[in-house]
C-alpha cells in the first residue's frame, strides 16, 4: 500500500512534466526562430553585467564577448573580463555542442592557467551573476524537448513589442545536468524574438525570469536585445546584461576560439 | 607615474594600443611559535608593487611585467624580477614569442610534476606556486586536428630564491651560492617541447599532454657544506643548491565525467651527473575534483579533492611528496565578490605524525581591492626531517591587493 502510494505520488509529480504532444508545432517554432538567425557569421559585443544583491548593492563587470557561428553544430563563444580589474584578462570559451554537453575553459590569468569547466557544473553561476554557465551557451533546438502551450498577448512592453501576439513554449533541457527542469519562453509571433524566458528548477518550481528589452536589428536581419535582465525570485538577486556596442562579420575565425591561444586574449 | 605612462605611451608603435595597470600589495604574517634556529623573526611585513604595460596590435603584443618586493625583515625576500617582457606574434594557426615569460602546464592541485620551464620563487610563497620569469624563444603551431605543439629555447637560467637568516621555512645553516654541473653554469640553454589535445572518450573530453626537457633541473639538489674546526668538530655551515643538468619526460591527463575531474600527473628525470644518480626519480600525482553545485540549496559550489603523491626516491631522500596524501574542500560562493575558500590536509603516509593543514580565503572588498588570509600548521613525527625544520613555522598571513 505504502508503495503504491509512493508510485502514485511520483507519477503525480511526474505527470505535469510528461510533454503533452503538440503536434511538432513547438518543435516547429523553435526551429524557425534558429533558421531565421542563421548566417550572422561572427559578432563582436561590448557589455556591461550589473549585479544586483538582495540589499540592493550593486557590483559591475565590464565583459568583452566575441561569437562565431559553427555550421552543424553549436556556436563558439568567448567571454573577457575588463573589470574588475582583479580579474581582468580572465577568459571564458565556450564550444556549445547539439548531441553532446558543452566544452568550457576558463582562463585565468594570475595562474596563468586554463582550467576546464566539468559539464554537470553548468548550472553554476558565472562570475557570480544570476546567469548560469549554461545561461551562456548559444541556442540550439537539438538541445530541448518542445511544447507549445499557446499563443497570448505578449503583454505589457516597450513600443516594438506592444500589442504583439506571442507563442508561449515550454523547453524541456535533454541535458539531465541542467539546473531547469524547464523553461518558459515568450517568443512575439512576428520575429520570434524571446521577450521573456522563465527558468524552472530541478523542483520545478520557479527560479528565475529574463526579460529582454531595447531590441534592435542588425544586418537588416538579426534581432538582439540591448538588455538583458535576470532576476532570481529565490534570492532577490538580479543580473542586468547592458549592450554597449554589438558589430557584426568582424572577420572573426576559429583561430580567435582556441583554448591553448586563450593567454593573449585582451 | 602618469608622466612615466604618458611617455611610454608615446612611444609605443603606431598602430598599437597602449594600456597600463598595477598591482600594489601589502601583506603581514605572524608566526605562531618561536623559531628554531637563531635570528629568525616572529613577525614579517613586505609591500610589493606589479606594474603591467601592454601594447597590443592586431597580430603581435608586447607585454612587459616587473614586479619589486620590500620585506622589512629578511633582505632575501626583498628583490625584484621581470616576471614578463615578452614580444608575442601570431599568424593563423602558428604564434612566436620571443622575451621573458612563464607558462603553466598542470592539471593537479597539490603538486605540479610536468611544470618545468620557470623556476619557483620560494621567497614568494612556501607553496611554490609563484614564479620566476624564464627567458625563452618559443614557437607553436595550434593544429586544429594534431593539438597544440610547442617548442622551447631557454637561454638562461634563474636560481631559486631562498629566505634568508631572519626568515622562516628554511633549513637550520642559510643557503650559500650556487654551483652548477654545466660549464656554462647559468648560461646554459636548455630545450623543451611539449604537445597536448583532447579527445572525447566515452562522450567525456581526455585532455592530454606530454612533454620533454633538456636542460639545468629547476630543482636544485642540496649539499651540506661542512666546515672542520678540529678532528672532532665538524659542523655543517651552509647549504649548497646544486643544478645538475637533467632530461625529463612527464605527461599530464585529466578526464572530465559529468561532476568528477580525473587527474593525474606523471614524470621521469634522469639526473646526468653520475654523483648524483640517486637523484633519478618516478614521480607521479593522481586524484580527482568532485563538485557538487549548491549542495543542499546552499549558495555555494562545493569542491571535493583528493590526489596521491608518489616519488620513487622515497622517504630516506628529501622529497617531500614520496608518498602523501592530499585531501581538500573548495567552497566557492554565489556572491558579487567572488569570495572562495580552500581548506587542505596534506598526510605522509611514511610518517603517520607529519602533516600540514592549511585554510586560505579571499574575497574582493571593492572594485579595486581584494583580501586574502591564511593559515598554516605544520606537524611533524621526528623522524621527518624535512618536515621537522619547518615545524615551528606555524603562520597566519594577511595580504591586501590594490589594482589601478
Amino acid at each position: 500500500m505504502r508503495l503504491m502510494t509512493a508510485v502514485l505520488t511520483c507519477m503525480a509529480i511526474i505527470a505535469p512534466l510528461a510533454h503533452a504532444d503538440d503536434g511538432g508545432k513547438g518543435l516547429a517554432i523553435a526551429q524557425d526562430r534558429k533558421a531565421r538567425d542563421a548566417g550572422w557569421g561572427d559578432s563582436q559585443a561590448e557589455m556591461t553585467m550589473i549585479l544586483k544583491n538582495s540589499q540592493g548593492e550593486t557590483s559591475d563587470r565590464q565583459i568583452r564577448l566575441k561569437s562565431l557561428e559553427v555550421q552543424d553544430d553549436g556556436d563558439k563563444g568567448l567571454t573577457i573580463f575588463d573589470e574588475p580589474k582583479d580579474v581582468e584578462g580572465t577568459a571564458f570559451l565556450n564550444f556549445s555542442h547539439v548531441d553532446k554537453p558543452d566544452d568550457q575553459w576558463l582562463y585565468l590569468p594570475a595562474l596563468k592557467r586554463v582550467k576546464r569547466i566539468s559539464s554537470k557544473n553548468k548550472s553554476g553561476p558565472f562570475m557570480g551573476s544570476e546567469f548560469a554557465y549554461e545561461d551562456m551557451s548559444s541556442f540550439e533546438p537539438q538541445k530541448y524537448d518542445f511544447n507549445w502551450l499557446r499563443d497570448e498577448p505578449c503583454g505589457e512592453g516597450e513600443e516594438t513589442t506592444a500589442g504583439s501576439t506571442c507563442h508561449v513554449l515550454e523547453s524541456f533541457p535533454k541535458d539531465e545536468y541542467s539546473g531547469y527542469t524547464r523553461q518558459i519562453t515568450w517568443l512575439d509571433t512576428k520575429e520570434l524574438r524571446p521577450l521573456k524566458v522563465e527558468y524552472y528548477d530541478r523542483k520545478n518550481s520557479l527560479l528565475k525570469t529574463l526579460t529582454q528589452s531595447g531590441w534592435k536589428l542588425y544586418e537588416d536581419k538579426y534581432w538582439r536585445a540591448d538588455e538583458a535582465f535576470m532576476e532570481n525570485h529565490q534570492t532577490g538577486k538580479s543580473t542586468t546584461l547592458v549592450t554597449k556596442s554589438l558589430d557584426f562579420k568582424t572577420g572573426l575565425t576559429d583561430g580567435d576560439f582556441n583554448q591553448a591561444s586563450l593567454s593573449r586574449v585582451r | 607615474m602618469r608622466l612615466l605612462t604618458g611617455l611610454l605611451a608615446i612611444v609605443s608603435l603606431p598602430d598599437m594600443a597602449f594600456d597600463f595597470s598595477a598591482e600594489f600589495g601589502v601583506e603581514g604574517r605572524r608566526f605562531l611559535e618561536e623559531g628554531a634556529y637563531d635570528h629568525q623573526v616572529d613577525d614579517e611585513y613586505a609591500l610589493s608593487w606589479k606594474p603591467e604595460f601592454v601594447w597590443e596590435g592586431d597580430s603581435s603584443e608586447f607585454v612587459f611585467t616587473p614586479y619589486f618586493r620590500k620585506d622589512f625583515q629578511d633582505p632575501d625576500r626583498s628583490h625584484s624580477d621581470v616576471r614578463e617582457a615578452i614580444w608575442k606574434t601570431w599568424s593563423g594557426p602558428l604564434e612566436l614569442h620571443v622575451g621573458v615569460s612563464k607558462v603553466f602546464w598542470g592539471v593537479t592541485e597539490s603538486i605540479n610534476l610536468a611544470d618545468v620551464i620557470n623556476q619557483t620563487d620560494q621567497v614568494e610563497s612556501p607553496d611554490g606556486d609563484e614564479k620566476l620569469g624564464q627567458p625563452m624563444i618559443r614557437g607553436i603551431w595550434l593544429s586544429e586536428s594534431w593539438g597544440t605543439f610547442d617548442a622551447f629555447i631557454l637561454p638562461g637560467f634563474r636560481e631559486r630564491t631562498f629566505p634568508g637568516e631572519p626568515g622562516r621555512y628554511r633549513l637550520p645553516v642559510p643557503f650559500i651560492d650556487a654551483q652548477y654541473q654545466a660549464s656554462e653554469e647559468d648560461k646554459h640553454v636548455d630545450y623543451s617541447m611539449r604537445w597536448s589535445n583532447y579527445y572525447e572518450l566515452f562522450g567525456a573530453p581526455l585532455d592530454i599532454s606530454f612533454s620533454l626537457f633538456h636542460g639545468t633541473s629547476r630543482d636544485p639538489i642540496y649539499i651540506v657544506q661542512e666546515t672542520e674546526f678540529s678532528e672532532d668538530l665538524i659542523v655543517p655551515t651552509g647549504i649548497i643548491p646544486y643544478y645538475a643538468q637533467m632530461n625529463q619526460a612527464a605527461m599530464t591527463l585529466q578526464y572530465s565525467l559529468e561532476g568528477w575531474l580525473l587527474k593525474a600527473e606523471m614524470r621521469h628525470r634522469d639526473i646526468l651527473d653520475d654523483e648524483f644518480e640517486d637523484e633519478d626519480a618516478d614521480a607521479a600525482v593522481t586524484g580527482f575534483e568532485y563538485t557538487i553545485v549548491g549542495p543542499l540549496g546552499l549558495d555555494f559550489d562545493l569542491g571535493l579533492l583528493m590526489e596521491y603523491q608518489y616519488d620513487s626516491r622515497g622517504k630516506e631522500s628529501l622529497a617531500q611528496s614520496q608518498n602523501d596524501m592530499f585531501y581538500a574542500a573548495r567552497i566557492a560562493f554565489y556572491d558579487m565578490d567572488s569570495s572562495e575558500i580552500l581548506m587542505g590536509m596534506t598526510q605522509d603516509l611514511d610518517f603517520p605524525g607529519s602533516r600540514l593543514y592549511s585554510i586560505e580565503g579571499n574575497t574582493r572588498l571593492n572594485s579595486f581591492t581584494t583580501i586574502s588570509v591564511r593559515a598554516l600548521v605544520f606537524v611533524a613525527n621526528p623522524d621527518d626531517e624535512v618536515m621537522d625544520f619547518i615545524k615551528k613555522d606555524d603562520t597566519l598571513q594577511a595580504g591586501l591587493t590594490f589594482y589601478f
